[in-house]
């Protein structure tokens, strides 16, 4: 039982990771807080179901789709909000209140467009019959979720590590006004960076159904918490720590819901204020000063 | 000279993960004298600042503050006690008005007898007739002054003075190192952090040379910049000029 | 000090004469309550966001404790309805110094992990393991105690003694020295302000606040579940209502709530997702155009809003 526990954990982390890296690299770039991520997630999943309930889309080719109408979709909205909302004296702080807003709008139309009924699409569309790993026998859809998130990662390392663009966004992180004042056109950087957090949201959205559960237009806050759970664990901004993030926070919640089930929802919350209250940056995160 | 000098710093070490920030350096202070600390960046005089004013506590070493050792202790405890400090970018508290800022020190602050009017402390700043402004409607010369203001008005007996005189105008130069002059007259301590070695010649009755976290000189500016380890640690950097 | 007692006379008192004498006219009490409800979260909210800067958006946490205080008091001691709201201040307290380590985190750190908080504090309450202390989800039902009138009343005294701690704030060199930890901790410091001490007074005044808002909503409506009294649309309101009219002001939070939760009533409740869908555009707009609230109208052109 507790090796399966930890396996399925790791193969939940991964896709945890990729539920949290998109709300992470938008913090990483500017410093904001995307509390619509999570609502984003949620329009994933219900463009995965429609897909799949009107024209039979296997949700591995939606997946591409709403990889690249989210990022388009990421563009316009990024620029017009964040440019002025990073003007603002305290941005991070009115970030919060700002995508709360957002958050607001998207539940709202997504309530009034879909009602309010659970949607889910049933997991033998990624494969049928267990799949033994390591000698545990794990669904099909969890590992095609987790693998397909691994690949998203990997991809999203290989743009910040190994293209142009990816320094100068990594530049950008490490201190905004520096790039700025050394020519780097932090608006475009930052721009492409907020729309690929949102097509990896929407991204995590297609796979929900498969390992959050039905799908509704009010499961953006769950989804919050646990993203924010898996950024601050792995340290606020820095996408590397993400992928340590989703792996601690998977690996807890199966022991949890496995050991301890009644209590399992407490987790991403206890988690979150214990890594905080011992190390304010996370597990990777540098020191900071005093007072 | 006085027996025992009002701020003497023994050996003080400060490190950031595995740099070394402080390393040993020891100088001391009496009243009335205005201490210059120059050296290279990231030779470690802000870091120093920042320790004796309470922002860091030391990983090594003693501070003495008249004779007592205050290594560690709150920064706001230091500054009711005496010590008080300038910021080399000004922290005004921006929403505040001008009078409301000084208020806030000479209150909580001003602990000691010492401690002045608020009104004395615009007037002396030159910055009464900006009282009402808030502090983020201030240009950044006046904002300077504001952060002295704030200090002052805690009646301090040593104020720390990180790099005041970068972006001043030559007038504006000339009448802060006056002010700092009239501070000392009337028996404060000084340490200032500064690159500009005119001002510096101005203010200063001593200097300490600092270098990768210690001291390598002590003495007089004039005699500093003959120094051969001086020369060659500013070797092509700020030594000479301005 | 005394302009702090003129702005009380001025603002709060004929808002409190208004809302005690509003029952004899207008028979929806359980929405004048809420009213009343609200403009204490908002103040209780203003006097930690409004005067340190931190965002709580756990704070329906304390207002949750406090309700909880309340239930558990009357349920397990039965404690009479005042000594009920002791304890519901007293919950709300306690809660208060175990999340005070929270405070050293700063910016977006301190306002997920106060949400987290919350959630948490909702968890433990609402688990069916509880179920013999809390009644779990299942809600608890305290009409031994219930009296609208005596309830209505107590709600109108926090509401009176919340405005009073905002207008001393305004004026007292405390509520200076809290704004100007605000602006700068490490400036502050350098003033002589203990920050440590000034951050944690203030939020322990704002958690006593809502823990009693919440104390005298249990004992008003006496039956309620814990998804109502851990309703993140608390948090949600107090912050919105409060950057809406102006925080660290007596009056702005005030305005917003007669405001906007004036505009919830008119169309929230037939059609709860269009006043949604208004409710975000509207925050966003505020944040964009208008971050300092209504308040900063007058401010910018020199006037002092009370």
């Amino acid at each position: 039982m507790l090796a399966h526990a930890i396996l399925s954990g790791l193969v939940f982390g991964c896709y945890f990771t990729l539920v949290g890296l998109g709300l992470n690299l938008i913090f990483g770039v500017m410093r904001i807080v995307n509390l619509a991520h999570g609502d984003v997630v949620m329009l994933g999943a219900f463009a995965a179901f429609w897909l799949f309930a009107l024209i039979g889309l296997h949700p591995l080719i939606s997946s591409l789709i709403v990889l690249a109408i989210f990022a388009l979709l990421g563009l316009p909205v990024y620029y017009l909000v964040v440019p002025r909302l990073l003007a603002a004296r305290d941005s991070e702080m009115l970030s919060i209140i700002l995508f709360f807003g957002v958050q607001q709008i998207i539940e709202a139309i997504a309530t009034i467009a879909f009602g309010t009924s659970e949607r889910s699409i049933p997991g033998r569309v990624l494969g049928s019959g267990p799949l033994h790993l390591l000698g545990q026998a794990l669904p099909v859809a969890w590992v095609v979720s987790a693998a397909v998130s691994l690949l998203a990662v990997a991809l999203v390392y290989l743009y910040l590590y190994r293209s142009r663009v990816g320094t100068l966004t990594r530049a950008v992180m490490v201190n905004r006004d520096e790039a700025l004042a050394s020519g780097i056109d932090v608006h475009r950087v930052s721009a492409l960076a907020f729309g690929i957090g949102v097509a990896l949201a929407g991204l995590a959205g297609v796979f929900s159904p498969f390992m959050l559960g039905s799908a509704t237009p009010a499961m953006g806050g769950d989804v919050n918490l646990a993203a924010f759970a898996v950024i601050v664990i792995g340290s606020l901004g820095d996408p590397r720590g993400t992928m340590l993030g989703g792996l601690i926070y998977g690996v807890a919640l199966m022991l949890m819901q496995t050991y301890m089930s009644a209590w399992a929802n407490l987790l991403p919350n206890l988690l979150l204020i214990a890594v905080l209250l011992v190390r304010p940056t996370g597990l990777l995160g540098r020191q900071v000063r005093r007072a | 000279m006085s027996p025992e000098p009002l701020l003497r710093v023994e050996r003080l070490g400060k490190r950031f993960g595995g740099f070394r920030a402080l390393d040993g350096v020891s100088f001391h202070i009496n009243r009335g004298e205005v201490l210059g600390l120059v050296g290279p960046n990231g030779s470690g005089k802000t870091t120093c600042i920042n320790v004796i004013s309470g922002l860091y506590a030391p990983d090594a070493g003693r501070v003495l503050f008249a004779g007592r050792s205050i290594g560690g202790r709150a920064p706001h405890l230091l500054a009711r006690s005496g010590i008080n400090r300038t910021f080399q970018s000004p922290r005004p508290f921006l929403s505040l008005t001008v009078r409301e800022n000084v208020e806030i020190a000479a209150t909580y602050g001003g602990g000691g007898t010492a401690a002045p009017a608020v009104d004395v402390v615009l007037e002396r700043l030159g910055l009464a007739a900006e009282a009402s402004r808030r502090a983020e409607d201030l240009n950044s010369a006046h904002q300077k002054l504001l952060d002295l203001a704030r200090a002052l008005a805690t009646g301090p007996r040593l104020l720390l003075v990180d790099e005041i005189a970068a972006g001043l105008n030559p007038a504006e130069l000339l009448l802060m190192a006056d002010r700092l002059r009239a501070l000392a007259a009337d028996g404060m301590a000084l340490l200032v952090v500064e690159h500009l070695m005119g001002f510096l010649e101005r203010v200063t009755d001593r200097v300490i040379v600092m270098n990768a976290g210690r001291e390598i000189f002590d003495g007089r500016l004039a005699e500093a910049v003959r120094d051969t380890e001086v020369v060659r640690v500013f070797l092509g950097g700020a030594g000479h000029g301005n | 000090m005394r302009r702090g007692v003129r702005e009380f006379v001025t603002v709060a008192l004929p808002l409190l004469a208004a809302l005690a004498l509003a029952p004899l006219f207008y028979s929806n009490e359980l929405l004048l309550f809420n009213f009343i409800m609200f403009l204490i979260l908002a103040q209780g909210l203003n006097a930690i966001y409004g005067f340190t800067g931190y965002l709580p958006f756990g704070y329906v946490g304390f207002f949750g404790a406090g309700a909880y205080g309340f239930a558990l008091a009357v349920m397990h001691l039965n404690a009479s309805p005042l000594l009920a709201m002791a304890c519901a201040g007293v919950a709300a307290l306690v809660l208060g110094v175990v999340l005070t380590p929270l405070l050293r985190l700063s910016g977006a750190y301190f306002a997920i992990a106060n949400l987290a908080a919350a959630q948490a504090v909702y968890q433990v309450i609402s688990n069916p393991a509880l179920q013999d202390v809390t009644k779990g989800p299942y809600g608890v039902t305290l009409s031994s105690v219930f009296a609208p009138a005596l309830s209505y009343g107590v709600a109108l005294i926090i509401l009176a003694a919340t405005l009073a701690l905002i207008a001393w704030l305004r004026n007292a060199r405390f509520g200076l020295a809290l704004q100007a930890i605000r602006e700068d901790p490490v400036s502050a410091a350098m003033a002589g302000v203990a920050v440590v001490r000034g951050r944690t007074i203030a939020w322990l005044l704002s958690a006593l606040i809502a823990g009693l808002a919440g104390g005298v909503f249990a004992w008003h409506i006496s039956v309620f579940y814990p998804e109502t009294a851990f309703d993140l649309s608390f948090s949600i309101f107090a912050i919105v209502f409060t950057l809406f009219g102006g925080a660290a002001t007596q009056l702005g939070p005030i305005l917003g709530v007669l405001l906007l939760y004036g505009l919830y009533n008119v169309i929230g409740i037939t059609v709860p997702q269009y006043f949604q869908l208004i409710y975000g555009v509207l925050i966003v707009l505020l944040v964009l155009f208008l971050p300092d609230g209504l308040a900063s109208l007058a401010t910018r052109r020199g006037f002092r809003v009370p």
